[in-house]
């Protein structure tokens, strides 16, 4: 189980840095493959986007690792973003798969 | 009594009244405890009484007191009185819960329990609140649920995925449309996708339809130009002049003017689509064809009357390039001559549509499949009437034909089956035989034999197929029944696999019923989607595996 707690650092254009479970990042396939290179040893990846949008990206990938499971349940609540980010929001999710 | 009041109609009632009908203080109830007042403290004056109860004999208030008594005493037929066992407790005596047992002070709150004969304590009662409200809540979002997969069945898709972040962003997109100014760079399959949910939800408009033109855009497909004008329309070509392929649906605001600047603009234009362009003459067609058809690959029109038979003549005879040839409800056409000419013009069609109208005869046809039979990919001649058996041999020409549709053409049973066991060296891959009622079992299972490992889409509806074909073409060749068929040397069908087949449409196949829903989709590893509209033997109750889609049961 020990690899289940590792984590990675995801940093945003400016500066602001996001530890998350690496399970958690693998939902998206971008960050998944990138841990073959050196993000892999460092465990730290650099996105050029700004740290807002990043917050919205995280956001949605513990959305979407805490309710993949409920899925035939049903009854998962709405994800919302602010309005404002929606159009760069769109830009880097087909970015990342996700 | 009048005869309003007996029938049960209320009149508008005060906020009050609903309230104190909520907590269980009804008139009845204040009826009660006055009576009970009344013997304890005023035993005088019986007489005035008596006058008093007279005069409110019409009142609301009487009467429920005597409904509530009525009813007492039908419940408990053993006591004749019950009030003289259980002495009403007045406002701020000490009483028992009825629920939980505890002593309580009674006041206006305290809620009468009709099945206990009795009150309840502040705590109980806040609980049943509680719980009721509960109730409803949960009866609400039960109702919302059922409402949701019902409306997902309808679009065919199911519940509950969780959706992609991309799909997050264009929904507020979309809701917001009118205040986003460039999309930017988000991909050409989002921004397909933005301009299909605008279409879906009609908000594509002179504005929001400047968001998907940009100047390197080589295909556009709008499939719902109704909000578009004529200026929005002119803006495709001056912004986007590479345009190869573009498609324009319910382009009703299509102008001449527009088809004339198109031809203009747009030099590389090789495939147009137009759906509902009846803005535009018979002249204006023939301009746009003198300029246009030598270069044009594909050419689609629908649901006009201005598209005469010179205007398909003209296009024709000058397109020699041309691959895909869609015609549908052209009411302009109104002989058979041009259709006839076709076949004089154009060779080497892949796609082929001549689609409701009865002015496409069996001649015609069959000239157009021996010239182009071998290179034909898609053959559609839905809704041709006038269409008889004498062109089924000529599809034998279409050797690598994948997609076939003959709604409603009324082809017989014997002579398809005829056809479809001479027709060697194609498979078919989607086939669309709505509503040829004509058709039954030989036509349909020489079908499945003819294409079965091919067979992706199927539509069967309202063909009259037996019940023993469906089950017979889904059994094992080694089942019990079926070895007791063939030594009986009784009509039988061998069993049939359809490994690809997604889609089947068994509406009004009044012989299909829960078990055949159950087979159908327990051998067709890849179904998707099984409608059966109008099949009154399909209830709720069949079993389904999960996976498939079956749209149309009764429940």
């Amino acid at each position: 189980m020990s690899s289940n707690k590792e984590y990675v650092t995801l940093v945003s254009s400016n500066g602001f840095k996001f530890v998350v479970l690496k399970e958690v990042a693998q939902i998206s396939s971008v960050l998944q493959n990138s841990q073959g290179f050196e993000e892999g040893k460092t465990g730290r990846i650099e996105l050029d986007m700004e740290g807002d949008i990043l917050e919205c990206i995280v956001d949605y990938l513990h959305y979407n690792y805490k309710y993949k499971n409920l899925e035939d349940i049903g009854d998962i609540p709405q994800f919302n973003i602010p309005t404002h980010l929606a159009l760069e929001l769109l830009v880097k999710a087909d970015y990342l798969d996700i | 009594m009048s005869n309003r009041e007996r029938r049960g109609v209320r009149g508008p009632n005060s906020a009050l009244t609903e309230f104190l009908r909520n907590e269980g203080i009804t008139d009845a109830f204040r009826r009660r405890r006055e009576l009970q007042q009344d013997d304890d403290e005023v035993e005088a004056e019986p007489e005035a009484e008596q006058v008093q109860q007279e005069e409110s004999e019409d009142d609301e208030e009487v009467r429920e007191m005597k409904r509530a008594a009525a009813l007492k005493r039908g419940r408990d037929s053993d006591s004749e009185d019950e009030d003289e066992h259980v002495p009403f407790k007045k406002f701020g005596e000490i009483d028992h819960c009825v629920d939980c047992g505890s002593e309580f002070h009674l006041s206006v709150y305290s809620r009468f329990i009709n099945s206990k004969s009795g009150y309840l304590c502040e705590n109980c009662n806040s609980q049943l609140l509680q719980r009721e409200r509960q109730a409803r809540i949960n009866q609400l979002q039960a109702r919302k649920q059922r409402k949701r997969i019902a409306q997902a069945l309808l679009n065919r898709t199911t519940v509950s995925k969780i959706p992609k972040l991309q799909d997050v962003c264009i929904r507020e997109i979309i809701q917001h449309i009118n205040e986003v100014e460039v999309l930017g760079d988000i991909g050409n399959l989002n921004r397909a996708k933005i301009s299909q949910i605008l279409s879906k939800n009609r908000q594509l408009t002179s504005k929001t339809v400047d968001l998907f033109l940009t100047p390197d855009l080589t295909s556009l497909e709008l499939w719902d130009c109704s909000n578009i004008d004529s200026a929005g329309l002119d803006r495709i070509a001056s912004y986007c002049p590479n345009l190869q392929k573009l498609t324009l649906f319910m382009c009703g605001q299509l102008h001449n003017d527009n088809l004339k600047y198109y031809a203009e603009k747009l030099k590389k234009l090789t495939s147009l689509k137009l759906n509902g362009p009846f803005l535009i003459s018979e002249s204006a067609w023939s301009e746009f064809f003198d300029i246009m058809a030598p270069q044009l690959e594909e050419f689609e029109v629908r649901n006009t009357h201005r598209f005469s038979s010179d205007s398909l003549i003209s296009l024709i005879t000058q397109a020699p390039k041309l691959s895909s040839l869609k015609l549908s409800r052209l009411d302009g056409i109104t002989t058979s001559e041009a259709y006839g000419l076709i076949p004089h013009c154009v060779s080497d069609l892949a796609e082929f549509e001549v689609s409701y109208t009865p002015h496409m005869n069996d001649e015609s046809i069959s000239n157009l499949l021996a010239i182009t039979g071998p290179t034909l990919v898609s053959l559609n001649l839905d809704g041709c009437t006038s269409l008889t058996d004498t062109f089924l041999p000529s599809l034998q020409n279409c050797t690598n034909l994948t997609t076939l549709s003959l709604r409603q053409v009324p082809i017989t049973d014997t002579e398809f089956a005829k056809t479809l066991k001479q027709w060697n060296g194609t498979s078919l891959q989607n086939v669309d035989l709505y509503k040829c009622i004509d058709l039954g079992d030989a036509a349909i299972y020489a079908l499945l034999n003819h294409s079965h490992s091919t067979l992706i889409e199927l539509n069967l509806n309202s063909i009259p197929l037996t019940r023993d074909l469906l089950t017979q073409v889904l059994t094992e060749d080694d089942h019990p029944i079926k070895k007791h068929l063939r030594t009986e040397e009784k009509q039988w069908y061998k069993k049939v696999n359809l490994p690809l087949l997604t889609y089947l449409d068994l509406g009004f196949v009044r012989s299909v019923d829960d078990e055949v829903v159950a087979m159908v989709g327990d051998e067709c590893k890849s179904l998707h989607i099984l409608e059966v509209y109008g099949d009154n033997r399909c209830t709720i109750r069949g079993k389904v595996r999960s996976g498939l889609i079956v749209i149309g049961r009764l429940s």
